[in-house]
């Protein structure tokens, strides 16, 4: 379990959050929404006056701000290593009204079917959420997980399930956020 | 919204006894995208492709379907590629299906609902050979087959099934491998698992014939 978070992000100060939507091959549009509402309901038990926007509706707000293209670019230069227009994460605040963006990525996925002379079948992932904050456009936060998990002899166990367990434990370490006051 | 008549049937038929489907209801002309991915050749993509779009002809009557080279040959004169690359590559990036480059693309097809099948998942065993054992590497892959309306463009829903082949055997390297063929022919079995996975789509359709397992053998894997 890895965490880094910007010296400068205060987290007391996020008044609203938007979980976005995010897509992996190995992963079904359930499976992916699924995951995005784990981080959701992690979020609400956070703090009481933090304002979250779920993904269906930042996914909605994106698109109809024209915005959907420029944050896959976004994303895929960012994955390439290569340099990053981070206007587009303020500019995508703005049109999801949040002042933090939670993303969620598999980095890594790997699956090995395995038989009696190769060894135990087994499925590793590396799960990451980053906030992102949309007035800077800035990492504020991220976090990562990795878990390999083998439990048949020949079959690479569904990605889905250590996918859950690793998203879990980088839930449990992010920071809560929003005022510590009621609203 | 006859599209969405139409993907409503082909998602939510397997939900439904029989006799709730609405076979009876108007269906729109469909596109069935050709299958690509660089570990098969283009041709085995489009004629995979123009398996599910036979498919879909032949079992739903009154149903216009664009097979993979029409669209291929329209997107091309349309000058919509691009486009579609576009919404394809946001979508796979971000998890959203931006509905003005899928309208574009509708518009330009011609038609009120999109089928694009995406090779998804590929899991290959590698060959082993010890004393008294011989292990010939197989490969799984899964397939993702993508339903879009275009009246209001939106992603409707997606369909898994999954396939398998094995290696061959080169007695000259002593050693073992997928070979292009081998990797077309778990496409292809996931291709005809697809089939099975959907529903009739009109009171007369008849069943496809089973797949014969012969090196391949097909799974249907269906999301709830």
């Amino acid at each position: 379990m890895d965490t880094v978070a910007d010296p400068a992000f205060t987290p007391d100060e996020v008044r609203a959050v938007a979980v976005l939507p995010w897509f992996d091959w190995d992963l079904s549009l359930d499976e992916a929404r699924e995951a995005a509402e784990r981080v959701v309901a992690a979020l609400e038990h956070s703090r009481r006056n933090l304002r979250i926007v779920a993904p269906a509706a930042a996914s909605d707000a994106i698109a109809a701000a024209g915005l959907a293209y420029e944050w896959g670019l976004f994303l895929y230069d960012r994955r390439e290593g290569t340099a990053v227009d981070s206007t587009v994460v303020m500019r995508i605040g703005d049109a999801v009204g949040a002042d933090l963006l939670a993303q969620i990525t598999l980095v890594d996925v790997f699956q090995h079917d395995g038989s009696e002379e190769l060894g135990t079948a087994y499925t590793s992932v590396l799960v990451q959420v980053e906030l992102l904050d949309a007035r800077t456009g800035r990492l504020a936060w991220t976090g990562s997980s990795g878990i390999d998990w083998a439990d048949d002899l020949q079959r690479a166990p569904p990605v889905r399930q250590p996918m859950r367990w690793a998203l879990d434990a980088v839930l449990e370490a992010m920071p809560r956020l929003g005022s510590r006051s009621a609203p | 919204m006859r599209s969405t008549a139409l993907l409503a049937v082909l998602l939510l038929a397997p939900c439904l006894a029989a006799g709730q489907v609405g076979t009876d209801t108007p269906i729109g002309r469909v596109a069935v995208f050709p299958i690509e991915h660089d570990r098969i050749p283009r041709d085995v993509g489009v004629i995979l492709a123009e398996r599910v779009a036979g498919y879909v002809r032949d079992r739903t009557a009154g149903v216009a379907v664009l097979g993979p080279v029409g669209v291929t040959t329209r997107l091309d004169a349309a000058g919509l590629r691009d486009a579609w690359d576009r919404f394809v590559f946001t979508l796979t990036m971000t998890g959203i299906p931006d509905p003005v480059e899928l309208a574009r693309v509708c518009d330009g097809l011609d038609v009120d609902a999109l089928l694009q099948l995406e090779v998804a998942t590929w899991i290959q065993r590698g060959a082993s050979v010890g004393r008294g054992y011989q292990i010939v590497p197989a490969l799984r892959v899964g397939l993702r087959a993508w339903l879009f309306d275009c009246v209001p463009p939106r992603l409707q829903g997606e369909r898994w099934s999954e396939g398998r082949s094995v290696g061959a055997v080169s007695r000259q390297k002593g050693l073992t491998e997928i070979t292009a063929a081998s990797a077309a022919a778990a496409v292809g079995a996931a291709v005809d698992a697809m089939l099975g996975a959907l529903p009739p789509l009109a009171p007369d359709s008849q069943p496809t014939p089973a797949a014969v397992p012969t090196k391949t053998e097909g799974v249907d894997r269906t999301e709830t």
